[in-house]
């Protein structure tokens, strides 16, 4: 009950007070929605081809609270949780969890559009973006399942596989 | 995985052309149908879905083994690792990312490393392809293998158990709840009755009104400079029309619960 209110909280805010610094994901019905709002809005502004265009993933070294300013193209995103790794500050990538933690919060990510073929993959783990954690959903028109929301590549110095073998994704919510 | 190579059988075991390349790679294809079938118990950590392989999937690929074995002067590891897990295997995984997943497990164990006998299957130091030797060499090496496994057995990290400790620790609590009484005694004791009403009355006070649209922000629903509106606002309309629509949705069966309970209208099924 109290996440409905938070949830309504920050739709009003949006609302009443135009878009906010970071949008926090996990408000929305249907995320995926959201992704494809945000590359339009850079197609049309840069009169590009929609579906040349992809996101490259910039994990920005601080949570919510301390974002002061939006980005210029593209959009912040916060409220993730990471499962079955975490992200290191320092190194500023993904390494393992720390023992008996499972479940962490994710800091903000910043979602910066770009051409699809100039997006680099090299060094980076292709990171599922769930909505929940029971991550199965029914098989959807876009080919992905309901539950899944993206791609989110993240740069990591182990090989990607070593993440798909640990389950290693991100999520929308935590169960309690 | 002792009872897959007790069902392999001594004739079989020895009948390759390449009897070191067969008994290690056989061994990873035990080591790999046993870590599947396991990492099923961890939930959506392990598998997105819980998939049913059988043993006739085990059975398929070792028989392709052998024949790529025998045929090719070399081992094709990519074909085999194709045929396997995407084939045999992969044919019940209908999510894309268990896709993804089961290659990478298949990976690990098919490859040109797993000849080494230094090479281990896991992070832990105990979990490796036994050197050649006799069916009775390798079934002993199994035996000696721990009963109890690390979930990193299966490339998991030692916190999936606790994934797995919950879900067990829910179900008993879970069962424990059913058996408890509904109404506790005592004159003073509120009905269950009363106790929904007042949750009711409290929550309909301080319910939110619905999001008024046409009280927007002007950036919010900006015009872009062909004068549609812009792609966000498309967005953030679309999600306030369902936000609306649930907060209508609860905010008319608290008012009918609270009538309910006060007797003036029928207590519906849903209701209840």
């Amino acid at each position: 009950m109290a996440d409905l209110l938070a949830r309504v909280e920050f739709m009003s805010d949006w609302l009443y007070n135009g878009p906010p610094k970071a949008f926090w994901l996990p408000c929305f019905f249907f995320p995926q929605g959201f992704m494809t709002a945000t590359l339009q809005t850079y197609a049309r502004a840069t009169q590009t081809a929609i579906d040349t265009l992809a996101f490259r993933t910039n994990v920005c070294p601080l949570m919510a609270e301390a974002v002061t300013e939006g980005p210029e193209v593209g959009v912040n995103l916060h409220g993730l949780y990471m499962q079955g790794a975490k992200w290191d500050f320092g190194k500023a990538c993904v390494e393992d969890s720390d023992p008996k933690l499972a479940l962490v919060r994710f800091p903000v990510i910043w979602l910066e559009p770009f051409p699809t073929t100039d997006i680099s993959t090299e060094g980076t783990y292709a990171c599922p973006l769930y909505k929940t954690s029971v991550r199965a959903g029914e098989l959807s028109t876009t080919g992905h399942s309901t539950n899944f929301v993206l791609f989110l590549a993240l740069p990591s110095k182990q090989h990607g596989d070593y993440w798909v073998r640990r389950g290693a994704a991100l999520l929308c919510m935590t169960d309690h | 995985m002792a009872r897959t190579f007790g069902d392999l059988g001594e004739a079989r075991y020895e009948e390759c052309t390449k009897p070191k390349e067969y008994k290690k790679l056989v061994f990873a294809l035990a080591y790999f149908h046993a870590a599947i079938l396991e990492r099923r118990k961890y939930g959506a950590i392990g598998w997105n879905i819980a998939y049913q392989w059988m043993n006739s999937d085990f059975d398929i690929s070792e028989q392709q083994l052998v024949m790529y074995l025998n045929e090719q002067p070399e081992v094709p590891y990519a074909a085999l690792n194709y045929l396997t897990a995407q084939v045999n295997y992969g044919g019940r995984v209908t999510d894309d990312k268990d896709i993804r997943l089961i290659n990478a497990m298949l990976k690990k164990y098919y490859c040109p490393e797993i000849m080494n006998d230094g090479y281990k299957l896991s992070k832990l130091e105990t979990y490796y392809a036994p050197p050649e030797g006799s069916l009775e060499d390798t079934l002993n090496y199994i035996s000696g293998l721990p009963l109890d496994e690390d979930p990193e057995v299966f490339g998991l990290h030692s916190n999936a158990n606790m994934a797995y400790e919950f879900k067990l620790v829910g179900e008993f609590t879970d069962a424990i709840l059913v058996l408890q009484p509904r109404v506790s005694g005592g004159s003073a004791a509120r009905t269950p009755e009363q106790i929904v009403q007042a949750m009711a009355v409290e929550f309909r006070e301080t319910w939110p009104d619905n999001m008024e649209p046409a009280k927007a922000h002007a950036a919010t629903f900006a015009a872009t400079f062909d004068g549609t509106m812009n792609s966000l606002g498309v967005f953030v309309g679309q999600e306030l029309a369902r936000f609306n629509k649930l907060l209508s949705v609860i905010r008319k069966q608290l008012d009918d619960l609270n009538a309910a309970i006060l007797g003036t209208v029928v207590m519906s099924q849903d209701l209840e």
